[in-house]
């Protein structure tokens, strides 16, 4: 005990003692560390502080992302968050962030992972670890726990399929349609959660954020009570404000569901599925019978979202992710993610939306390339002394 | 020694430390240099400004631990370790938020890492001058010592470099730690190992190793 005393307060007199003035190695050091989860070898080291001293930061991150860490650390973290409730960063590996760390290594779009029929997971012919792999199952996510923990290289190994294939789903959308998000936003519930972290996942926006209750209550369904503790004003002046963005969106997924006895996500075609039109609180309420979505603040004050002016009305999953991914706020949502990720900042003050401003608009022009933005994201953290 | 003092030093961590003149120095320029900057054009972001800062997660932490000394973090060991640890190591923490708990976490990677680490380096002899097979007194000669300080100030923190303290400081901790171990620990060639391991976790759970 005295020992392990002695080692941890002599830890905090180095912790202490650490802040010291950056050279132009300990940048390249931190940068590879915030890129890859690691420190790096002398040599890449050496390499990527010569660039930086050249003024070539982009060459350095460039060397750094090549680290097998950035694919499974940075981006599997930068992506855990958004297939759970709680946002947290420190959960297993899954279908979702399979399919994003692919996307990545074969410089996809991002935003087309929202709408294309796409996962990704690991080719058995390639494994080689002394624990068996289980197949992939859209039952379950042991596949993927498995994959991590054998130390598998994911970028040798996962593999690009269709997902409609492998997932048992007639119609697919990408990320939208994974069993982890299934599992995470569609079990139980109304699939309402399934629009929330849409917004918040993909344009960094929670919805009392977007709340506005000038808007037409048209598709608000039967069961959000219109006089909530015999009050219409509560519904007028709060409910509405949200519920009038949200239950026009919630129609995408109204043919899908995460079953808890299979453990998988359903799709049925052609029919709502039962959670949608229960409770007739209110029976002149929006009754849903297919699978239409509508954007319903396309006006308004949610307007400087930039949504896809020809693009605010579809069916189905795969026509609202494609909405998202077009809408102006995603690509900023993304710069924003990656310059907290990076910069280690929120990116409030004047200086840093420019930055992340400039990163969105950077985003855009590179296809919705994560890995370009992280590398133009890495340039701009460099040291400012 | 106890744990108040542990945390008071913890929450000095931005405060009260001596490199701070150098970390206000360094955001003053920053800020000048942002006032100076073309209206238009956003300047650059420190990467090592305080208010970047941040303690690496678990994740990142077992990366860099297994990369630093070579010891698999999928080791059975390993493993265990983290099982025990994992509900109380760092998540996002800003360093100032940086509680006793996680610090002993990563003290308790640090030190399983450093175990099997040292068993490699004993086996393998591969460190110049030093004998881990020896007992204490026999081993941690000044040229054993200085060489041992000098493997984990170029492998754990890949130094020299900006923005870590100097080799001696590290030398000037280490020693005054070694020799209360010496002291108080068994004269055994395990004792041996066990010392060089509570040397290595010392600088393997250190903040070049953990902040970011």
């Amino acid at each position: 005990m005295k020992t392990t005393l002695a080692i941890v307060s002599l830890n905090v007199g180095f912790l202490i003692s650490s802040h010291g003035f950056a050279d132009e190695k300990d940048q390249a050091y931190r940068l590879h560390n915030r890129l890859t989860c690691e420190a790096p070898s002398r040599d890449v080291l050496d390499q990527m502080t010569d660039l930086i001293k050249k003024g070539d930061s982009e060459g350095a991150a460039k060397i750094a992302v090549q680290n097998r860490g950035f694919l499974e650390c940075t981006v599997k973290q930068w992506c855990a968050s958004q297939t759970n409730k709680d946002q947290r960063i420190n959960v297993k590996l899954n279908d979702y962030c399979a399919t994003v760390i692919g996307g990545v290594r074969d410089g996809k779009s991002f935003g087309d992972l929202l709408s294309a029929d796409i996962i990704y997971f690991a080719d058995p012919n390639k494994y080689k670890g002394t624990t068996p792999l289980p197949a992939y199952s859209p039952a379950n996510n042991d596949h993927y726990v498995a994959l991590e923990n054998s130390g598998a290289d994911l970028a040798d190994i996962l593999v690009e399929r269709k997902q409609t294939e492998y997932a048992q789903i007639e119609k697919a959308s990408g990320l939208l349609t994974t069993r982890a998000f299934g599992e995470a936003f569609l079990s139980l519930g109304t699939n309402r959660r399934a629009v929330r972290h849409s917004m918040l996942n993909y344009l960094c926006t929670d919805l009392e954020q977007m709340m506005d209750t000038t808007r037409p209550d048209t598709m608000v369904a039967r069961d959000v009570e219109r006089d909530p503790g015999s009050d219409s004003a509560t519904y007028n002046n709060k409910c509405k404000g949200c519920h009038a963005g949200q239950d026009f969106f919630r129609g995408a997924w109204a043919f899908y569901d995460f079953d808890a006895t299979s453990k998988r996500v359903v799709y049925t075609p052609g029919q709502v599925v039962k959670k949608y039109n229960i409770n007739p609180y209110f029976p002149n309420g929006w009754i849903t019978r297919d699978d239409t979505w509508a954007n319903n603040w396309i006006e308004g004050q949610n307007a400087k979202f930039g949504w896809p002016q020809n693009l605010t009305t579809g069916k189905g999953v795969a026509s609202f992710g494609e909405m998202l991914a077009k809408t102006e706020e995603f690509n900023t949502c993304m710069a924003k993610r990656a310059f907290k990720t990076i910069c280690q900042k929120e990116g409030t003050d004047d200086n840093d939306k420019k930055i992340v401003a400039e990163l969105a608009s950077d985003f855009k022009s590179s296809n919705q390339n994560l890995k370009t933005l992280f590398i133009k994201t890495a340039t701009r953290c460099q040291a400012g002394e | 020694m106890n744990i108040k003092f542990i945390l008071l030093l913890s929450f000095c961590l931005l405060g009260c430390d001596p490199g701070n003149k150098e970390i206000k120095r360094t955001l003053s320029k920053k800020t000048t240099a942002s006032q100076d900057a073309t209206p238009g054009t956003a300047g650059p972001v420190s990467l090592t400004s305080p208010a970047v800062l941040s303690i690496k997660n678990c994740d990142q932490i077992l990366r860099a631990m297994e990369k630093l000394t070579g010891v698999s973090r999928l080791a059975p060991e390993i493993k265990a370790v983290f099982l025990k640890v994992e509900g109380s190591c760092p998540l996002e923490s800003k360093p100032d938020s940086f509680d006793a708990a996680q610090m002993v976490a990563v003290n308790n990677l640090a030190l399983e890492f450093c175990g099997l680490y040292v068993d490699q380096v004993a086996a393998k002899g591969s460190i110049k001058d030093l004998d881990l097979n020896k007992i204490p007194e026999q081993a941690f000669t000044a040229a054993g010592l200085d060489s041992l300080y000098q493997t984990f100030y170029t492998q754990f923190w890949l130094g020299p470099r900006g923005g870590i303290p100097p080799f001696e400081n590290m030398k000037k901790e280490l020693d005054s730690l070694v020799a209360e171990l010496i002291r108080t620990d068994k004269k055994t060639a395990s004792a041996t190992k066990a010392i060089a391991q509570g040397l290595c976790s010392a600088v393997l759970g250190a903040a070049p190793v953990i902040v970011q």
